[in-house]
């Protein structure tokens, strides 16, 4: 049960924490390529749209996925607390 | 019973289980994407029941994954399997292009892909008893997640009416303010960041000055605290925006000036929208020195006299092109000359409106054509990234035909997603050419289309589409605030100036509208 509830908190926050380490490092300013309109000869380049397609993909989960996995972990940890409990 | 019967036959449930479940979470997304009914066609009676034909996606969906979870905890055959499974997910696709649903077919092969891939996971992970227990746990406790995330998101990220339509400036409008404020702060910065939108598109340039100015005056007419401030950079806006050949805005194929076919040539477009925002800008403050008077009734009166030269009462934007959001915008930028110096247009603004109604709109929708030739003919039918700026700009000047051109916009140019509303570029069931004014349309959606529908839903008042619209431009526009400065990352200078014009619409119209009516109880 531990080792659920972990994942789960990893697979919500780890991602979601990714868009602020991508902000850092400055992968952010490939978003503007979205806006398909922005494409010039040669720009984007293939890293210029993963990072695009990365850093999307972090955002979705810092405004909707970390909300999924995390509440769903909480039954796990109520339920690794309780088996702590007994097995005291 | 055997033991191993009872656990064949508790597998077999579970599968049922999870690809009854995972089938309905899929109707549940296609419902939500695909909106409406009328996306089939109706050439047979069956296909006419809603119900009916929903039933039918979901047998052709359920089918496969109950044969695929089923194959795969025979692991010898699960790889053949999920191979053929990914290869007929096109035909299913396909059922939906016959039913002429582009979005649909993508949506599903999308969400198919998705769910064969969690499906296959858990499958895989609960081969054993033991495993297969907590596979169902973990699978039911994300769907609970999923339950009541989807019953509180609207109350937990939905934007507040109260910000943006009471009377405290929010936080987001100061941050775009401060971000505006910076970059037209230093020459060199102001000149780069409209330099790099003229080489996308000279229009750009122009808009993002113009609806950076337009905000301005709504920021200056709406919060006091504010109003110097934004009356300095209105003023800097303008003075280096007049120094601007007119011809600079346009794109190539309209600085040919012979082709224009009205001479001396102008562009209702660029007379338009630099002749309102100085007018915006007499209506804040309108100093007997002010520089650029001369300059606003020379604008204003090209843009009269084009229309109506023009045998639809529409001027060219470019050669022998009348475009719908820039003709209406002259008529607003004649009506705030009217209420600022005393004129008085409303004959030519009805014989506009007949005009409009009897040969300017599309005959099937009723809503605006985006573009027609000096003579009439349609260039470009209703889109959304022109003719919401169009509705909207006739609310001042004539505002019942601005509330119907409105009220067919949301119901033909827009969609649902959950709680979230979005623009479309074309009406539903109709497909154009993406350019550059329409931007990329993934599922319908279009980006133009939803932050010019912004910008209206604030002119009308609209809270609740408002809010939905603006809450979906903050979950894709990925807002970043630097230094107290915001940005959409995801977007340009053109889509924050949009955005900013979007949350500030209102109080110009409003005060349009309100000097109008006492100059009229005057008389």
């Amino acid at each position: 049960m531990r080792k659920i509830w972990i994942s789960l908190v990893l697979l919500g926050v780890v991602p979601a924490l990714s868009f602020y380490v991508f902000k850092v490092l400055g992968l952010t300013d490939s978003l503007r390529y979205v806006s398909i309109t922005d494409w010039q000869p040669g720009k984007p380049s293939l890293f210029n749209i993963a990072c695009m397609f990365v850093t999307m993909f972090a955002w979705s989960w810092v405004k909707g996925w970390i909300y999924l996995f995390v509440p769903a972990a909480l039954p796990f940890i109520i339920g690794d607390l309780l088996q702590s409990r007994r097995a005291k | 019973m055997s033991e191993e019967h009872k656990s064949s036959g508790k597998s077999r449930i579970a599968i049922w289980l999870l690809a009854a479940g995972f089938s309905i979470l899929l109707i549940a997304l296609m419902l939500t994407i695909g909106g409406t009914p009328p996306e089939f066609p109706r050439a047979y009676a069956w296909q006419k029941s809603w119900w009916f034909a929903r039933g039918i996606f979901a047998i052709v969906t359920v089918l496969p994954f109950y044969v695929l979870a089923r194959l795969a905890v025979s692991s010898a055959r699960s790889r053949a399997v999920r191979v053929i499974y990914m290869a007929a997910m096109p035909a299913v696709g396909a059922f939906g292009i016959v039913f002429k649903s582009y979005e649909y077919s993508l949506a599903m092969i999308i969400c198919q892909m998705l769910i064969i891939c969690g499906l296959y996971v858990l499958i895989r992970v609960g081969a054993g008893a033991g495993r297969l227990r907590y596979a169902l746990t973990v699978a039911a406790s994300l769907g609970v997640s999923f339950i009541v995330n989807y019953a509180i998101a609207p109350y937990v990220h939905m934007a507040k009416p109260k910000d943006y339509f009471g009377p405290e400036m929010p936080a987001d409008i100061r941050q775009q303010l401060e971000f505006f404020y910076w970059v037209w702060d230093d020459d060199a910065r102001m000149k780069a960041a409209h330099a790099a939108m003229r080489k996308q598109n000279p229009e750009w340039d122009m808009i993002s000055r113009t609806f950076f100015a337009y905000s301005l005056a709504n920021v200056a007419l709406k919060y006091p605290a504010e109003k110097e401030r934004a009356l300095k950079y209105l003023d800097k806006v303008i003075d280096n925006t007049v120094r601007v050949p007119w011809q600079d805005f346009l794109l190539d194929y309209g600085t040919n000036m012979a082709l224009f076919v009205k001479q001396p040539p102008s562009s209702v477009m660029v007379d338009g929208e630099v002749s309102l925002m100085i007018g915006l800008r007499r209506l804040v403050r309108d100093e007997p020195d002010y520089p650029h008077k001369e300059l606003h009734r020379k604008l204003v009166n090209q843009c009269l006299d084009s229309m109506k030269a023009g045998p639809m009462l529409c001027g060219e934007c470019y050669p022998d092109e009348c475009w719908l959001w820039c003709n209406p915008l002259a008529l607003t930028s004649a009506k705030v000359l009217d209420v600022l110096e005393g004129s008085d247009n409303t004959e030519f603004y009805e014989r506009w409106e007949k005009m409009a109604l009897a040969k300017l709109t599309d005959k099937k929708t009723g809503m605006l054509q985006s573009a027609v030739t000096l003579t009439g003919y349609p260039i470009h039918t209703s889109e959304g990234s022109t003719i919401w700026i169009g509705a909207s700009c006739l609310l001042p000047v004539l505002p019942d035909l601005a509330h119907e051109q409105y009220n067919l916009m949301k119901e033909k140019l827009s969609g649902r997603l959950l709680f979230l509303a979005y623009g479309r570029e074309w009406p539903k069931g109709e497909r154009g050419d993406w350019d550059i004014d329409s931007g990329f349309t993934p599922f319908g959606m279009g980006p133009a289309s939803t932050g010019f529908a912004l910008v209206a839903s604030k002119e009308m008042g609209d809270e609740d589409f408002f809010v939905r619209l603006l809450t979906l431009l903050n979950l894709v526009g990925v807002p970043q605030v630097e230094n107290g400065r915001m940005r959409y990352l995801s977007s340009n200078l053109v889509g924050d100036a949009t955005f900013l014009y979007g949350k500030t619409a209102g109080p110009a119209w409003q005060e349009i509208i309100r000097r109008d009516k006492e100059r009229r109880a005057k008389k």
